[in-house]
């Protein structure tokens, strides 16, 4: 339940493929919104950025214990102790209302703990709090994680590089937009259309990474991280499946 | 502002407010579910069930709603929709359910829907409320189909899965100088490409700059 | 203020009433609400549950019956006939399919009515023989829910289906198996079924139905085009000299990196082979890969079959 058959290094390959080649925003397109709208500077990005990392890393562990306890198959039955039969009760339809309250619950609690325990930190990232709670990448990483049943430490590997993922391609538009805010620009693309293209080209540049499995040596080139020495063509611990039982 | 007709609630949410082309709103499950135009259909008309009803309710209870937690309720309101939906839609049409998978629930987070219910819906009556959230998500499903028109056109060379360009046109061993499908299209960073067109044309169109 | 365009902020500047309740009606309101919420919530989802659990059946029969060809890809029924091509047939009242010169698309009920009828499932044991569900004490519904995931063919009693032929009750003959395979293509895990003829070697058909490939290249695997490929393939790979030895034999269909007959030829290996598809070539060592392992688990029960039909 905790660790899974997952290694050390299958969780540094977890990491990186969350960070990169399953970069959420510029693969899985998750939490464009509230950037594109609110605003184009670096120093924004970062703001949101690091706060985007805080509240997924937090909710995607909450959620991943109401799933095992509340909203998941059978996850009811550590109410047997109170001997009631709760074996085959399928609470799952509740689970989209549950993580976004605990999304959204965890978020405003945290606006009131910075605000305070340090004024300044509130003045500066305060703003961001609301706009993150219903931010898409939060809620979708929070899915996807559940949906893909990782232990407890690889999913909470997952929700963080997810989320540094999520800043590191916030950063890189957010300096390209900078720059372009200054560009000659075809009148009608200004702003959003050429922000869009941008992303698009973005997008294909992080395409180069597909199929990039780090824990898995493949027929192709070298893998500069050689870490699992007993899976064959295909198998990657890193999406989900158990590492084949020895026979 | 001027007591407006209530039919201008859902118009002006088409075209000229439209919340994925002019606000910049609900772009990501835009851009992730735009693939086939099936898939694009069956997400408009949830998210504009989704849009249109929450605005009501958030609208019928907005004269009894604290104001400390009144983006909480919205949430909670909006997430009773989406998961009627989502159960409807893993019953009845369980093979579109499947590609759709959490993007379904991810219209809990579509900033359109949050957008209406807070933007809107809480300051006016039910019935204007109501009709501006239909309007919204009806403008957000032109522009998926329009995108997943394209992509599904050019990028599998069928619409609704029915095989629109001829096969005979295709390229194989015989003929290699024939058509192939524009495999780019099923990719996402097109779908940013023709959004970025489509900007270009509405604001041609407006004349803005 | 993210959402609101300019006009509707010049509606919101006037003084607004604030509704500032006591905390006790605030705790109040949320309780209520919540409790709204969870009781409609509850009603619908049970009230669902019976349709939900229909659609997730009809969906994994449909797969089945499509690997074995008695639907056809495009969810007609169909027949083969003397020279093994597929026709298209109707389902009719005694519950058997009759050649028709028209496509006839069946409703749900009949779906499922031809799946009952002709596919039973059973267990095999690690030394190839055959066993039930009733006789190893094993529940079927939660077996299959169990391990779908980790794959029927690790647990000691694996999982496979009986296909019976288009005939009457009498003559329950059987037409061939179908194992359920899984493995890991390039993105998530792959689930699909290989429908196998009742000599244990040639392939009647596949499906994948559960995959989360690439749409337009890996998801290709689950296009009637590419799956076309199967149907006469030989899972047990021939030896040059053209005789098989079952028991050391590569068992599997491989997926080639290009055109099986640029690659292979006529070579015997050209006969456990497809092609592979252009980009899509991780997303084909993982079906390779599923093919070879799942089907080593069932090994000697597919020796079995195929001694028994040489008699």
């Amino acid at each position: 339940m905790w660790m899974g058959d997952y290694s050390f290094l299958n969780l540094l390959g977890l990491l990186i493929q969350a960070i990169f080649i399953e970069n959420f925003l510029l693969v899985n397109f998750l939490g464009m919104c509230t950037y594109l709208a609110c605003s184009n500077k670096l120093k924004t990005a970062n703001g949101l950025g690091i706060a985007v990392v805080f509240v997924l890393t937090v909710s995607g562990v909450l959620n991943w214990f109401v799933q095992k306890f509340v909203t998941g198959p059978g996850a009811l039955s550590w109410l047997e102790v109170f001997g009631l039969e709760t074996k085959n009760i399928d609470l799952g339809f509740l689970q989209f209302l549950l993580f976004i309250s605990i999304i959204a619950g965890f978020t405003q609690i945290l606006e009131i703990i910075i605000e305070k325990v340090s004024p300044a930190l509130y003045m500066s990232l305060g703003f961001y709090l609301p706009l993150i709670a219903v931010n898409c990448a939060i809620l979708g990483a929070c899915l996807f994680a559940v949906t893909r049943e990782y232990p407890f430490v690889p999913n909470f590997i997952y929700v963080l590089g997810s989320a540094l993922g999520w800043w590191l391609a916030i950063a890189l538009i957010a300096a390209i937009r900078e720059k372009l805010a200054t560009s000659e620009v075809v009148p009608a693309l200004k702003g959003m259309g050429i922000t869009f293209i941008m992303s698009g080209l973005m997008s294909m540049a992080f395409m180069g990474f597909t199929g990039i499995k780090l824990a898995t040596p493949s027929t192709g080139p070298e893998q500069p991280f050689p870490l699992m020495d007993s899976t064959g063509i295909g198998q990657s611990p890193i999406q989900g499946a158990p590492i084949e039982l020895k026979q | 502002m001027a007591k407006q007709p209530a039919s201008t609630y859902f118009t002006s949410q088409l075209w000229s407010q439209n919340q994925v082309l002019v606000a910049v709103l609900g772009i990501c499950s835009a851009l992730g579910v735009t693939n086939r135009l099936s898939v694009a259909i069956t997400m408009g008309l949830s998210v504009s069930f989704v849009t249109g009803f929450s605005s009501l309710f958030v609208s019928l209870l907005r004269k009894i709603t604290p104001d400390s937690v009144r983006m909480i309720t919205q949430l909670a309101i909006i997430s009773v929709f989406v998961i009627i939906i989502d159960q409807f839609l893993q019953a009845y049409f369980f093979s579109i359910s499947k590609v759709l998978s959490v993007f379904v629930g991810l219209i809990i987070t579509n900033c359109i829907v949050m957008g209406r219910t807070e933007g809107m819906a809480k300051n006016v009556g039910p019935m204007p409320a109501f009709l501006d959230g239909l309007g919204a998500g009806m403008g957000y499903a032109i522009v998926l189909c329009i995108i997943a028109f394209i992509r599904e056109l050019f990028g599998f060379g069928q619409l609704l899965g029915f095989q629109v360009i001829p096969q005979s046109w295709y390229a194989t061993a015989t003929h290699p100088d024939g058509y192939d499908n524009f495999v780019l299209m099923v990719s996402p960073p097109a779908a940013f490409f023709i959004i970025g067109g489509l900007i270009y044309v509405l604001k041609k169109f407006q004349g803005d700059e | 203020m993210l959402f609101v365009s300019t006009e509707e902020r010049g509606l919101m500047s006037e003084p607004k009433p604030t509704l500032s309740k006591s905390q006790g009606y605030t705790i109040c309101f949320m309780v209520i609400l919540s409790l709204i919420c969870a009781t409609i919530l509850s009603l619908l989802a049970s009230a669902l549950k019976e349709p939900q659990e229909q659609a997730k059946e009809l969906d994994r029969s449909k797969q089945m019956l499509i690997a074995a060809r008695i639907l056809s890809p495009y969810l007609y029924f169909q027949i083969q006939d003397d020279q093994g091509k597929d026709v298209p047939a109707k389902y009719t009242s005694s519950g058997l399919l009759e050649k028709t010169t028209e496509y006839i698309y069946p409703s749900q009920e009949e779906i499922l009515e031809v799946y009952r009828a002709r596919i039973e499932p059973f267990l095999v044991d690690e030394k190839g023989n055959e066993t039930s569900f009733k006789k190893e004490h094993i529940q079927e519904k939660e077996y299959i829910k169990e391990y779908r995931k980790s794959g029927y063919y690790r647990q000691p009693f694996k999982l496979i289906y009986k296909i019976y032929a288009n005939s009457g009750e009498k003559d329950r003959k059987i037409a061939g198996y179908v194992i359920p395979v899984n493995g890991m293509g390039l993105w998530d895990a792959i689930y699909g079924y290989l429908a196998i003829k009742p000599n244990g070697d040639d392939v009647i058909g596949i499906s994948w139905y559960d995959q989360k490939e690439t749409p337009g290249l890996g998801a290709n695997i689950s296009e009637p085009e590419w799956q076309g490929q199967f149907p006469g393939k030989l899972i047990f790979q021939e030896s040059p000299d053209g005789k098989t030895d079952f028991a050391t034999a590569p068992l599997g269909i491989v997926v080639v990196k290009g055109k099986v007959n640029e690659v292979l030829g006529n070579s015997p290996k050209s006969r456990s082979a497809v092609d592979g598809m252009a980009g899509a070539t991780l997303t084909g060592n993982g079906v390779t890969t599923a093919y070879q392992e799942v089907l080593s688990a069932y090994r000697p029960f597919l020796m079995a079959l195929h001694e028994q039909s040489e008699k």
